[in-house]
């Protein structure tokens, strides 16, 4: 659907980004082409170059534009904003450098960001391709990074004008965020996911304290360097909430290979050791909550790719995630 | 009638990987064409199983709804049409009359989950959805990636 208009997609990023250059000469794009990676948005990965007075300046770069179906429906505008924000920050994020909000330039909303190095690596805490005790030193690594972004000072990084504080009510501002895009998506009743919302809605516990929560943490949204965590990727679910609901998505029994190291690094490790570095209290009960809470998620993001794909707007093929409720009720204790 | 359904998806999947993905090579093609590959196969293999599970979940779903109308009438009205899922033939049929009975189903969840009297069947309620889930004929999507 998408690869046959590279040639328009060529044209118009050119346009763009010498729309964003003052007083520059020899524009350059090469490699233009649309990586596979990534389920919500488009990535177009090229690079660009051109001249400053006598400097010759080399980028790579990723363009991240709204495909016409996503299983996220997220803004550009919140997405830059964040990653601006973050620049101060110290918490290990892409550079944003140019955003075209509504689409007018490269026809849907789209963000430009320098491509960071470093490997992809789903599974880079299990693989056994490193040393146990590297693999465990990496994973703690993760969590740090995982404590550093709880910890931000969002008020002072101006985080609130672009973000909703949902003060203590982080816990029910989920669930209401997370029905009303089931609600968007669903394609037919679900009584399934009926029974965990009512769960969910019967027990949502309160927070100690609003955070910058990242929203989809793991492997997978990073890059690794060497044997230490580059960069965190894909901040697009990046939103104000409870410190826990970070904390619950990675400790996800569903997502334990993404995650853990059995043996080594485990859910308790884990807890302990993102609770020493952030100072939250960690209540089993909550943190279970959350991890429903997170799987209630992974349900509606897979029930939107079904959507889309029925719609035509989405080019790899989806099923209801159904299985995905198996994990929720034996969390639930039903 | 041949070639039977089966075959047909075999066949089609057969051109795709054979003929048409030895010449595309862009990544996102290439991805994209491997899920629709695998998508084929999963057609394939379970496509027969679709209307027994329909006709066994109808039969089930609409069992759960006559015993929830008979003890808790104000959560499931007895009134509701319950007896037509044996009669229906065809995929479009039993999945229209699959829609109804789940409606119903997730209409009453809310009430069957706060109403104390009604925990043991909230709980039969569940157990069917395991057993449903267990037998659903189609995984949800592709596999992450390896690495």
């Amino acid at each position: 659907m998408n690869g046959a208009s590279t040639p328009t997609m060529a044209d118009q990023l050119e346009r763009f980004v010498a729309s964003q250059l003052d007083g520059v000469s020899d524009l350059a794009l090469r490699g233009l082409h649309r990586s596979s990676a990534g389920l919500s948005r488009e990535n177009w990965l090229f690079d660009a170059s051109w001249r400053v007075g006598d400097t010759v300046v080399d980028q790579s770069l990723i363009l991240r534009r709204d495909p016409e179906g996503s299983v996220l429906l997220t803004e550009r505008r919140v997405e830059f904003a964040v990653l601006r924000a973050l620049e101060q920050s110290g918490v290990p994020a892409p550079r944003v450098l140019w955003m075209d909000e509504h689409g007018d330039a490269l026809g849907r909303p789209s963000v430009i960001m320098r491509r960071e190095d470093g490997e992809c690596e789903y599974f880079c805490l299990t693989n056994p391709e490193r040393p146990l005790d590297v693999r465990v030193d990496l994973a703690r690594e993760f969590v740090d990074t995982l404590a550093s972004i709880a910890s931000l000072d969002w008020r002072e990084l101006g985080l609130g004008d672009v973000l909703l504080d949902p003060g203590a009510n982080g816990a029910t501002a989920a669930v209401d965020h997370w029905e009303g895009e089931l609600r968007r998506v669903q394609r037919e009743p679900l009584p399934e996911l009926e029974i965990v919302l009512a769960w969910l809605r019967d027990g949502s516990p309160r927070a100690q304290a609003t955070v910058l929560v990242h929203g989809d943490f793991k492997p997978g949204n990073a890059l690794v360097r060497g044997d230490h965590l580059g960069v965190v990727l894909d901040w697009e679910t990046a939103h104000l909430g409870d410190p826990l609901e970070d904390l619950g998505w990675i400790t996800n029994p569903l997502r334990q290979r993404e995650h853990q190291i059995p043996g080594s690094w485990e859910r308790e490790q884990i807890v302990a050791h993102w609770s020493m570095r952030t100072g939250f209290t960690v209540d089993a009960t909550e943190l279970q909550w959350w991890n429903v809470l997170a799987n209630y998620k992974l349900a509606v993001i897979g029930l939107a790719g079904v959507a889309e794909f029925i719609d035509e707007h989405m080019d790899r093929p989806y099923n209801a995630p159904l299985s995905v409720c198996r994990v929720m009720y034996d969390l639930m204790g039903m | 009638m041949r070639p039977t359904m089966p075959e047909q998806l075999r066949g089609l999947r057969r051109i795709l990987e054979l003929v048409v993905a030895p010449g595309v090579v862009d990544e996102y093609p290439q991805t994209t064409l491997q899920g629709v590959i695998r998508a084929l196969e999963m057609l394939e293999q379970r496509s027969d199983d679709v209307v027994p599970f329909l006709a066994w979940d109808n039969e089930e779903t609409a069992e759960l709804l006559r015993s929830i109308a008979a003890r808790h009438p104000d959560i499931v009205s007895p009134s509701l049409p319950l007896s037509s899922g044996n009669a229906l033939v065809g995929v479009v049929a039993l999945d229209r009359e699959n829609e109804r009975l789940r409606g119903a189903l997730a209409e009453a969840i809310p009430a069957l989950a706060t109403d104390k009297s009604a925990s043991d069947a909230h709980a039969a309620v569940v157990a069917h959805m395991r057993e449903r889930i267990a037998r659903y004929p189609f995984a949800s999507t592709g596999s992450l990636p390896t690495r």
